[in-house]
């Protein structure tokens, strides 16, 4: 795998957490009107996997 | 007296040569000093015949069950509403000790202490490996004709890292508070972590092998699989590690990861299925059930908060290098293991869980540390003697930093207690003991310090310990029934049968997943001659009931806790 791969792989992730928080939402999990304290947590982490993977994209083919 | 002398082309101040051996020689000094306090602390343990540790003599009882061909995942309604929580490798470990000796608690403190030992040469192995390897590159460049500057011999000998950045790694697991606290107790966490860190340690040596070869080696894999099937089934949290090695293999070889992916969790789910089957469904019910707790924000970060503290340098120094790597170099095994490990550590959050969690964390980097300084030296090395000198002063200052940062003692001999206070650090510290069932102690003092505050873990139990231990079987021996007691200890002094184990029963009391009726029929018929309790780990039914139908007739201190033994109302 490469480094560019890897971020790719990273920014998947990320967005699968975001989207996955907030689906979480929609079936009813949670007990917060808007974006609760864990769901705060985990949009964090999950910024911070996209940013890393987007830091790596110019790291193009270098093995991961 | 000469105040320089020639390196090769270079000129160096001999005390250029002797600050960097002093520096090393003090840090290797204050990891033997750990050393030698973990083998004192194990000592004392080792002798100790009671629960040092809430659960110690629940992990005894297992391996009695599995020592009698038994298992120990049963049903808790009925008595002597015993069942276990934990997988059963570390215990049938103990089996043959417990064949030849007995039911002792040192068996199982000794086999924990021994893992201990392992974990450490194989961080230092780790570590050694990476310098040698470093070693092979530098004798490839020389041969390509760059030239390294350390000619002169005895800055060769400070700057060739083989020896003392692996010592100093593996001692500093042995150092670390956690690690010392927990070490030498008949606990199988860090059994689990011994197995972690052999499954990692061979990954990194096969994969560097078959890199250098460009030959497969199945075998060398087959190992590590059974190093992690072992790690799992002796303890779940493993499952962190199984993590991150299969993410190191799908980032080397994506097909092979998933290659023995697929026959690795097939055999782990067969063994599961196989001891779910051979014990009723109680395997799933009492390890995955009864595990299943409630998840406390404070606690997770104010364990977050104290590893840190604890373990700053490897932390950052470990954290920097992966990071490098993620940029830089291909990511090692190790640092996905440190990573993977590290987040993994916010399971110390659950309720009943604790430092322990921490344990592959530090494992991994430290690990992760001395191939960073091995990599820095080497680095150094080609660029001259000024930054051998800087990064041979700089590099033992972060061992010995680290090695303050963990400051942890026991004082209860004149030469522990003049060492401590020539150190700067005090000699006792004051704590109160630990009451549930009686009235609050005013705080006495205790021959112990450690950074990590005020630790209910780590002062070697004393004479008065064993005094009270004592005492308390002998008020149970007044009776003629096993005790119905917090502490296994206490019965398996007396011979008598080990009854509840009940911060399991509470685990399952609060996932609905046991019915209280015979024990709490029991207790109200006084069918028990003693009550003894320590933290009230009960639930509140059967806590009700024994305070209906006994009453507190001794308070007896050991270990820093006040155990309350009850008699039976009216008789």
């Amino acid at each position: 795998m490469t480094k560019k791969q890897l971020g790719l792989s990273f920014i998947f992730l990320g967005v699968a957490a975001i989207l996955g928080s907030f689906g979480l939402d929609l079936l009813g999990a949670g007990q917060f009107q808007g974006v609760g304290p864990t769901q705060r947590l985990a949009l964090i982490g999950a910024g911070v996997i996209i940013f890393v993977g987007v830091t790596l994209l110019p790291f193009g083919d270098n093995p991961a | 007296m000469r105040e320089s002398m020639q390196v090769g082309k270079w000129r160096v101040n001999e005390w250029r040569v002797i600050v960097p051996r002093v520096l090393i020689g003090l840090a290797l000094a204050a990891f033997v000093g750990y050393l030698i306090v973990y083998a004192i602390y194990a000592w004392h343990l080792f002798q100790f015949p009671f629960d040092y540790d809430q659960g110690e003599g629940f992990e005894l009882m297992d391996t009695v069950l599995f020592s009698q061909g038994q298992w120990p995942y049963r049903n808790n309604d009925v008595y002597p509403f015993y069942s276990s929580n934990y997988p059963p490798l570390f215990h049938i470990a103990i089996v043959p000790l417990v064949w030849l000796f007995g039911p002792h608690y040192w068996t199982g403190r000794l086999m924990s202490f021994l893992g201990t030992l392992v974990t450490a040469v194989a961080i230092a192995i780790a570590v050694k490996r990476d310098a040698e390897t470093r070693g092979g590159a530098k004798r490839r460049r020389e041969k390509k004709g760059e030239k390294s500057f350390a000619t002169f011999a005895p800055l060769r000998l400070i700057s060739s890292p083989n020896h003392w950045l692996p010592i100093l790694a593996g001692l500093g697991y042995l150092a670390s508070n956690y690690i010392y606290h927990v070490g030498p107790l008949f606990r199988q966490h860090l059994f689990m972590v011994m197995f972690e860190t052999l499954a990692v340690v061979w990954l990194a040596r096969v994969i560097e092998r078959e890199e250098t070869s460009g030959k497969r080696d199945n075998k060398g894999l087959l190992v590590v699989m059974l190093l992690l099937l072992f790690a799992g089934y002796t303890k779940q949290l493993a499952y962190a590690t199984v993590a991150a090695v299969f993410i190191f293999l799908f980032l080397r070889q994506p097909k092979r990861a998933v290659m023995w992916a697929v026959p690795f969790t097939a055999v782990t789910g067969l063994i599961f299925l196989w001891i779910n089957t051979a014990t009723d469904g109680f395997w799933f019910l009492d390890t995955v059930t009864a595990n299943v707790n409630p998840f406390v924000p404070g606690q997770a970060e104010g364990l977050f908060r104290q590893w840190f503290t604890l373990h700053t340098v490897i932390t950052v120094v470990a954290a920097l290098f992966a990071v490098y790597q993620l940029y830089f170099e291909r990511l090692s095994i190790y640092a996905i293991w440190f990573v993977i490990a590290t987040l993994n550590s916010v399971t110390a959050g659950k309720w009943g869980a604790g430092e322990s969690y921490f344990a592959t964390a530090i494992a991994a980097s430290l690990i992760l540390t001395g191939i960073a300084f091995n990599r820095l030296l080497d680095w150094a090395e080609r660029r001259g003697t000024n930054w051998q000198f800087v990064l041979l002063t700089i590099i033992p200052l972060l061992w010995l930093v680290q090695a303050g940062k963990l400051f942890h003692m026991p004082t209860h001999t004149p030469a522990l207690a003049a060492i401590a206070s020539a150190l700067g650090q005090p000699t006792e510290v004051m704590i109160a003991p630990q009451t549930s069932c009686s009235a609050p102690r005013p705080p006495e003092p205790i021959p112990y310090v450690d950074a990590a505050g005020v630790s209910l873990l780590g002062r070697p139990p004393n004479k008065a310990d064993m005094e009270a231990g004592i005492a308390i079987t002998e008020l149970i021996a007044r009776g003629e029934t096993a005790a119905f007691a917090e502490d296994a200890g206490f019965n398996f002094y007396l011979g008598r049968d080990i009854v509840t184990n009940p911060t399991q029963f509470l685990n399952l009391y609060k996932n609905n997943a046991v019915d209280l009726t015979e024990m709490l029929g029991m207790l109200d018929e006084q069918a028990f001659d003693t009550v003894v309790l320590r933290a009230q780990f009960y639930p509140p039914e059967v806590l009700n009931v024994i305070g209906q139908r006994y009453e507190t007739t001794d308070l007896v201190q050991m270990n820093g806790f006040v155990y309350c033994i009850m008699t039976p109302r009216g008789r």
